[in-house]
Formats: C-alpha cells, sequence, structure tokens
C-alpha cells in the first residue's frame, strides 16, 4: 500500500510532464509564428483589413489612439520637453542666434 | 486624415492649412509681384528678427507641470537649470506627487543632465549612476516602441536636432528673400546633425514674423509666429500638427495568418502629435550683469481640446530668478549638485530606513533608528520653516511627515508637516497637487491602519 507522500510524489511528478510538454508544444507553435521567414512574410494593405486586425494603425488613421505604444512617444515627449527651456534661453545668450522654439 | 487642430483662442496664429490652394497660389503672386514691384525687401536691413545677446552663463528656476493625457498622469518637477552659449544643464531637484508614482522614466530627484557641442551626461545622484554619450551624428529616424519607457539619454537625439535646427543671423538675407518670393518653401543650409528642414517665411512685419518648418518628416509641418513689441520679442506662437497619416510609413510585417495577432507593428512615425500641439512662449526684459535681455518667464503647451489659454493645458512652465553664473556650468559641477549639499548624506539614510520601516508597526521599528528618524524629523521641520526654496522646503516637510508617521508621530504630522506643505504649495498655485497628494497620503495611512491595525 502506498503512503500518503508516495502519491503525492507521483501526483506532482505527472503534473510536471503534463505541463512541460505543454509548454514545449506551446512554444514551438510560437516560435513558428514569430520565425522572420523572407518567403512567408508579405505586404499587407491596411485598406483591405478590418480596424479590429489592423490595430494601432487603425486607431490612428481613424484618429482614435489608445494603442499603448503611443505612451512610448508620450512619455518621449515629456523627457524630451525638459531641453526646452533651456534651449530658448540659450538662444536669447547666445551672440548672433535667432531666437527659436526648438520644437522637442 | 487626422483631425486639423484649431486655435480659436489665438486669432493671431497663421491658419495656412485652411487656405485653398488656389488662395495660398494666388497670394503667392500678388507677394512676387509686389516685391518684384518695389524691387527692394520690405523692411529690408530693420526686419526685427529676435537676435540673442551674449550675456555670458545664467542660471534660473522652473517648475514644469505635466499632464499626461494618455498615462493620466500630473506631474510637477522643480529644476534648476543652469545655461550658456556653449552648454545646458538641469538638475531636478524635486518632483510631486510625492506620495505615488510619477509619469517619468526614474525617480526625477537626483537627476541631472549636462550637453555640450560633444557630450551628453546624464547623472542619477541618489543611486549613484551615470551615463555619457557623444552627440548622435545621424537624425533619429524611426522611432521604436519602448514599452512606455524613454531612456533620458536619448534626449540626446532631441538636443542635436534642435541645435541643427536653429537659425542664425547669417540665416536672415536668405530667410527675407524667401520672404520676397512669396513664401515659398526652400531648404535651410545644411549643418551638423540637421536634419532635412525646409523654411518658409510668410510675413515680415514690425510687429510679426511669421514662418513655417517643413521638416524632413512629411507628415508633419511647424508654423510659428513671434509677436514684437517696439522691437523686443514678447511671444512665439507655435503651432504643429499632422498633415496626413503616413500609412505608408508603418513597417509592416506580416505573420502567419492563422494567428489572430496577424499585424505586427515593428515602428512608428519618428514624431506623432495625435492631437497636434500648440506652444505659447512668453518673453519679458530681465538684467543679466547689467545687459537687457528678452528671456522667457512662462510656456504653454496645448492642443486642439486643451487650449494653451484654457484651464489645463498639457505643460505650464514657469520660468523665475534668472541671475548670473561666474563660471560656467561643467557636467561635473551640475553632477555634484546634490551630492554637495549639507543633508546630502543624511538624505540617503533617511530613505534607507523609509524602505525598510515604510508601512509597518510602530513596535517593528528598531529603536536606535526610531531615535534617528525623530531627530531627523525635527531638523526638516525646523529647516523648511524659513527655506524660501520652495522644491527644498516641500522635500524636507515631506521627509519629515514620513518620519514622523513611521516614529507613530502621527498628530505632529497632522498639525505640522501636512499643513505646511499644503499651505506651500497652495500658494505656488499648485492646488491640484495639493489635491492630489493629499488623498494619495490618506489613502496610504487608511490602507496603512487597516493592515496592521491603528498603531500611528
Amino acid at each position: 500500500m502506498h503512503s500518503n507522500w508516495q502519491t503525492a510524489l507521483g501526483v506532482l511528478a505527472l503534473f510536471v510532464v503534463v505541463n512541460g510538454a505543454l509548454f514545449m508544444l506551446t512554444e514551438l507553435r510560437l516560435g513558428e509564428s514569430f520565425q522572420t521567414s523572407p518567403g512567408v512574410e508579405q505586404p499587407i494593405d491596411l485598406r483591405t483589413l478590418p480596424l479590429n486586425r489592423i490595430g494601432l494603425a487603425g486607431e490612428i488613421e481613424a484618429g482614435t489612439f489608445t494603442g499603448p505604444s503611443l505612451l512610448s512617444l508620450e512619455m518621449r515627449e515629456n523627457v524630451d520637453f525638459l531641453l526646452t527651456p533651456a534651449l530658448i534661453v540659450q538662444g536669447a545668450i547666445t551672440e548672433g542666434d535667432i531666437v527659436t522654439y526648438p520644437e522637442e | 486624415m487626422l483631425p486639423i487642430p484649431k486655435s480659436d483662442q489665438n486669432p493671431a496664429l497663421p491658419q495656412f492649412r485652411r487656405l485653398s490652394l488656389a488662395g495660398a497660389v494666388g497670394l503667392a503672386v500678388i507677394a512676387a509681384l509686389v516685391a518684384t514691384e518695389s524691387n527692394s525687401p520690405p523692411h529690408s536691413g530693420a526686419a526685427p528678427w529676435p537676435v540673442g545677446k551674449d550675456v555670458g552663463a545664467v542660471a534660473f528656476d522652473c517648475v514644469i507641470e505635466e499632464d499626461a493625457p494618455l498615462a493620466a498622469a500630473k506631474t510637477v518637477l522643480f529644476l534648476e537649470y543652469a545655461v550658456s552659449p556653449q552648454s545646458i544643464a538641469y538638475s531636478i531637484l524635486w518632483a510631486e506627487p510625492c506620495w505615488g508614482s510619477i509619469h517619468f522614466p526614474c525617480p526625477p530627484t537626483g537627476t541631472s543632465l549636462y550637453a555640450d557641442d560633444s557630450r551628453f551626461v546624464v547623472r542619477h545622484a541618489l543611486n549613484d549612476v551615470q551615463w555619457q554619450q557623444s552627440l548622435p551624428a545621424e537624425p533619429r529616424g524611426r522611432f521604436m516602441h519602448t514599452c512606455g519607457n524613454y531612456p533620458l539619454v536619448d534626449a540626446r537625439i532631441a538636443y542635436q536636432e534642435a541645435r541643427g535646427r536653429r537659425l542664425r543671423v547669417s540665416d536672415v538675407p536668405a530667410l527675407e528673400a524667401n520672404a520676397r518670393c512669396g513664401g515659398i518653401g526652400s531648404p535651410l543650409p545644411d549643418r551638423s546633425g540637421r536634419p532635412p528642414t525646409g523654411i518658409s517665411v510668410s510675413g515680415i512685419e514690425p510687429e510679426r514674423i511669421s514662418f513655417t518648418f517643413q521638416m524632413d518628416q512629411p507628415t508633419e509641418r511647424r508654423i510659428f509666429e513671434y509677436g514684437l513689441e517696439e522691437g523686443r520679442l514678447k511671444t512665439i506662437l507655435g503651432e504643429s500638427f499632422a498633415v496626413q497619416v503616413p500609412v505608408g510609413g508603418f513597417e509592416i510585417k506580416a505573420t502567419t495568418p492563422e494567428f489572430p495577432a496577424g499585424v505586427v507593428i515593428e515602428q512608428l512615425p519618428a514624431r506623432y502629435h495625435a492631437d497636434g500641439r500648440m506652444v505659447l512662449v512668453e518673453f519679458s526684459p530681465q538684467a543679466i550683469g547689467g545687459v537687457a535681455v528678452d528671456l522667457p518667464h512662462r510656456i504653454r503647451v496645448g492642443t486642439q481640446k486643451r487650449q494653451v489659454g484654457g484651464p489645463a493645458p498639457l505643460r505650464r512652465v514657469s520660468m523665475s530668478n534668472y541671475r548670473r553664473l561666474p563660471e560656467e556650468t561643467t557636467a561635473e559641477t551640475i553632477g555634484s549638485r546634490f551630492t554637495s549639499d549639507p543633508l546630502f548624506e543624511r538624505e540617503q539614510t533617511f530613505r534607507k530606513l523609509t524602505a525598510n520601516h515604510w508601512n509597518r508597526p510602530v513596535a517593528d521599528v528598531d529603536p536606535a533608528a526610531a531615535a534617528w528618524l525623530r531627530e531627523f524629523a525635527d531638523d526638516c521641520l525646523r529647516i523648511a520653516h524659513d527655506e524660501p526654496r520652495l522644491p527644498v522646503k516641500l522635500k524636507l516637510l515631506y521627509m519629515a511627515i514620513a518620519a514622523d508617521l513611521i516614529v507613530g508621530n502621527g498628530a505632529r504630522a497632522d498639525a505640522e508637516g501636512l499643513p505646511a506643505r499644503d499651505r506651500a504649495l497652495r500658494e505656488a498655485g499648485l492646488d491640484t497637487i495639493a489635491d492630489l497628494t493629499a488623498a494619495q497620503l490618506a489613502a496610504i495611512r487608511a490602507n496603512w491602519r487597516r493592515a496592521q491595525g491603528d498603531f500611528e
């Protein structure tokens, strides 16, 4: 008769094997999708795709901006803007410079 | 097509984009005829382009209020700038809201930046790290998705682009010739680091000069207008907007059709302002070393919906306390801005103790640490009382309140630290941040009580 700990060990081993197999299968499948094979890639015309397929590009085209990628642009604008006060002042205190807005 | 921003609150802003093509061509022809007829440039030799004066290196204090629309985050940065004709530098002295996360790539306080003709140095004094880069020789190109982050040192690309796009007095003859030709765009002369840029000058008048930059990105255009008064620069009014959406500008990678994700967008346009941007920079005369020079005292950045003149633009910047620096700032001096402060070592100890004891019952606080924190809180309150610099005062009060809460002296925090902090913020016109941080701290204390009992 098996003791409780032997049963638990058996269940644990089965769990590890099944999960490992699932993990490997998933990785293989995802790996296929992200491989960049020139033979598989084809240009896609965004205009022929429904809006829910084209995601961020569609949002941008439609003028609705909710994609998380735009957060990168927003952060960049916030950081680059810190240069703006200095650059305006630098133009104003530099002989021969025309004062302009630096367009961060 | 993108929605094109309007500037209803700024009627002086040129609205070129609203002109029909026929109207624009007609105006150009008329302007060219007038110029040919008179055979002399308008305001020849006296065009009031705002030209800089060499007054040496200056320092100034700056408060930047940002309201990031996508991140839905309000942030206030307190900075000190040091600028000379050869270099720029800033230190972030303090940032609000202090009890919650801040929309910035790193903890802002303690960050400093220095840039000159060859170096771009970013340092974080509290974390004791430094990045140094040379300036890029090429334009940025397409901006890669950065998962909402943006390394500060990447601002060197924006710095280089701004330097390359700067106008000089030597450009004025070409600009005025451009205006005589009816403002038809012409490329600016090549300069190191400058992305291809065209400029068209649409009007030179005694009180107003208008011109348009056409960037290397065909999707963007920027219009600027100087407001002048008796030869003095009063305002720069600017507007940028997307002309069209570059569907072809996205690089699309197809994946296997059975996966619904289907399309992977790898890159974004190098520059994209979803709702356009409008800026208004206001200048006033300042005396630096006995020389009067027009320097900016306020900058506002808005959009079509959140106008610069409205109650909630994207950014509000106030610049004050201009003073001449006896010596030019270097990367080393700006980097040691924090470490040379007499309180720096104690601040570091405070941060370590706070990290170890925050949100823990008073009984768990090490007695020696508690004694140190009590004394530190006393000193912070005392120094803050007479401290005239707002960011330093806010930092001292923040540390006093945190130390008081950790050692179970919440009654003093409620009676002294918190009211003083609230008063300082409101006197500076930062009511939104005062409300926000008060709510954040109240929530933190409520959670603290719920989790571990009312031990304050």
